[in-house]
């Protein structure tokens, strides 16, 4: 293949990654922002996303109404953890024992899984679509759909983080208290908040899953690669995680093509781990009203 | 027969590992979940001095306990600074940092296929062969190793450490030596987590790194947590509980896959209540706030 070539393929794959790890960090960064919840339990979001498209799609054999039933499983499972994190929150639980609460509930969905689905990659039987030449390029149906998916999605954000809603959930974010004793609805915040981290999740999920079928040991490392962009994104509730996500999906590439395939997570990994050594308050980022006086 | 001393080596084991994190999550306060690296360094580092080095198995032991105490120093030093869910996250970073590297360097640690053939525990021409034998030595290191942190946990030490933990401003403020304490409490836990990896991977003869990720590290938080951090008996029961529950379902039918996936769901359910409804775990702990 022409080295041009080459590193046009790995550029497109890099943003297609990208693309799915920016949306997932969109997802991430609007609940840890919110609730202060470092939300290890996208990973079952996204394992109930994938597994109820992969099996509604044996029953439909319709790839959109798979794909509407997994954000369907997700936002259910949104639900479900948004009353377990107004739990935590009521007992003034720390974000440390936040944190362990998630982890937990996030094993349970995976045990949960592979009591009900057993522990083998199940898979979908929707054929996905034949692939599109554009110029030099081969596009599979899942780089168009992830493409779609990112534009839709980011226009949709970048409207909703500028009206009254987004300025709310920036609000929560900063100082949930001050919110709230201004006679704001903070629930209803939280509501849209998981309802849309929902339908993200559920959406990556059931592409995830009709195009590289589902086990349900394997989405920790996808949700840690979110977690990273969204933490590296900054106090941004859009903006920085996309990018971040981007960054991350072409670094992802260029190492595939340049370096082993084993060392692009222990790479990640270990970018998580310096910048939470080296910049932890930049990197976690404090609200407002849990700063230090 | 067999079959009871097996758990009662792996109680031993786990009992070392709860005690020894207990140190960290009760007495230092820090809720770190990469014990099972050191837990994993232990294993490996025994294993390629027997196999490649040829060393006897004294020695391998006392200089896996002694180069994994070395490698903590940082990891005190970084956790020193940070508070929180910073610890929380940068130590489940650095576990799953140490993993993947215990996967990728195949030279030397046979990647994901693991270390074989490794020497049972033996010192000069006697060798633990046996599953009672292996079993009642394994119980002998974890009574002396509660013992130990029980002497240390009631000494003036534990004063310093219990300080760092309820107020760390306030105790640097009254000259408490946070750096020194820090390097000591992870140089031991850190040293008997790799005690008891050393006598695990004798044990088992073969070791890979699946024993040690991410499921290991909760298992291992589960067991501090749930029986009462800070607590002298609180790991113990921890980890008698933990060992228990998937022998539990093994015994009353169920399959190695279905003996894990219930094993992940009861741990994900003993962290996620002891979270909300009991943070200060059966025995009455220390509360983390």
């Amino acid at each position: 293949m022409h080295l041009s070539l080459l590193w046009l393929e790995t550029a497109k794959n890099g943003l297609v990654n990208g693309a799915l790890i920016a949306l997932l960090a969109v997802a991430f960064s609007w609940i840890y922002r919110t609730t202060r919840v470092f939300h290890i339990t996208l990973g079952a979001q996204i394992l109930a996303g994938a597994y109820a498209a992969v099996y509604f799609s044996r029953l439909v054999q319709s790839f959109a109404l798979a794909a509407i039933a997994g954000v369907f499983a997700s936002i259910a499972v949104s639900m479900v953890l948004m009353r377990a994190n107004s739990s935590l929150q009521r007992r003034e639980a720390s974000n440390a024992l936040r944190l362990i609460a998630s982890v937990g509930l996030y094993f349970m969905a995976v045990g949960i899984c592979a009591i009900l689905f057993g522990p083998g990659i199940k898979r979908g039987s929707v054929p996905l679509g034949s692939s599109l030449q554009v110029g030099p390029l081969l596009v599979s149906p899942t780089d168009l759909h992830y493409t779609i998916a990112l534009i839709t999605v980011g226009i949709v954000l970048m409207l909703l983080v500028r009206s009254p809603v987004g300025m709310g959930i920036a609000a929560v974010g900063s100082n949930r208290r001050l919110y709230s004793v201004l006679g704001h609805a903070e629930g209803r915040v939280l509501t849209i908040v998981h309802i849309t981290t929902g339908v993200i999740a559920g959406f990556c999920g059931a592409f995830e899953g009709l195009r590289n079928g589902v086990e349900p040991y394997g989405y920790l490392p996808i949700t840690i690669f979110a977690a990273v962009a969204a933490l590296l994104g900054g106090r941004s509730l859009f903006l920085g995680p996309i990018i971040a996500g981007l960054v991350l999906g072409c670094l992802k590439s260029i190492a595939t093509q340049t370096l082993s395939d084993a060392w692009i997570d222990t790479a990640i990994y270990g970018i998580l781990l310096i910048a939470v050594c080296f910049w932890p308050r930049l990197v976690l980022a404090p609200a407002v009203d849990e700063e230090r006086p | 027969m067999n079959y009871l001393w097996h758990v009662s080596f792996l109680f031993a084991v786990f009992t070392i590992l709860a005690v020894s994190l207990d140190l960290l999550i009760g007495h230092l306060g820090l809720l770190v979940l990469c014990h099972s690296a050191f837990f994993a360094l232990g294993a490996y580092l025994s294993a390629s001095f027997m196999l490649s080095a040829h060393l006897p198995f004294p020695v391998s032991c006392l200089f896996a306990i002694l180069a994994t105490g070395v490698i903590s120093l940082p990891v005190a030093f970084a956790a020193r600074r940070l508070r929180g869910d910073a610890v929380v996250l940068g130590s489940f970073a650095l576990l799953l940092v140490t993993v993947d590297l215990l996967k990728n360097l195949r030279n030397l640690t046979g990647g994901l296929d693991g270390l074989r053939g490794i020497p049972p525990v033996h010192f000069g021409p006697v060798q633990l062969v046996s599953y009672q034998s292996q079993a009642v030595f394994a119980i002998l290191i974890a009574a002396i190793s509660w013992l130990l942190v029980q002497r240390l946990t009631f000494s003036a030490q534990a004063r310093f450490l219990h300080a760092l933990r309820d107020d760390p401003y306030a105790a640097v403020g009254l000259r408490v030596y946070s750096t020194t304490i820090y390097f000591r409490t992870f140089a031991l836990a850190s040293g008997m987590a790799a005690l008891a990896g050393v006598l695990y991977a004798s044990y088992a003869s073969y070791i890979n790194p699946s024993v040690f990720g991410s499921d290991q590290a909760i298992a291992l938080t589960a067991m501090v947590l749930l029986g009462g951090a800070a607590r002298p008996w609180g790991p113990v029961l921890g980890a008698l509980i933990v060992i228990s529950i998937p022998e539990i379902v093994r015994a009353i039918g169920g399959g190695p896959s279905y003996v894990g996936a219930v094993n992940y769901v009861v741990m994900g359910l003993v962290l996620f209540l002891f979270a909300i409804y009991r943070p200060k775990g059966i025995l009455g702990g220390y509360e983390f706030k």
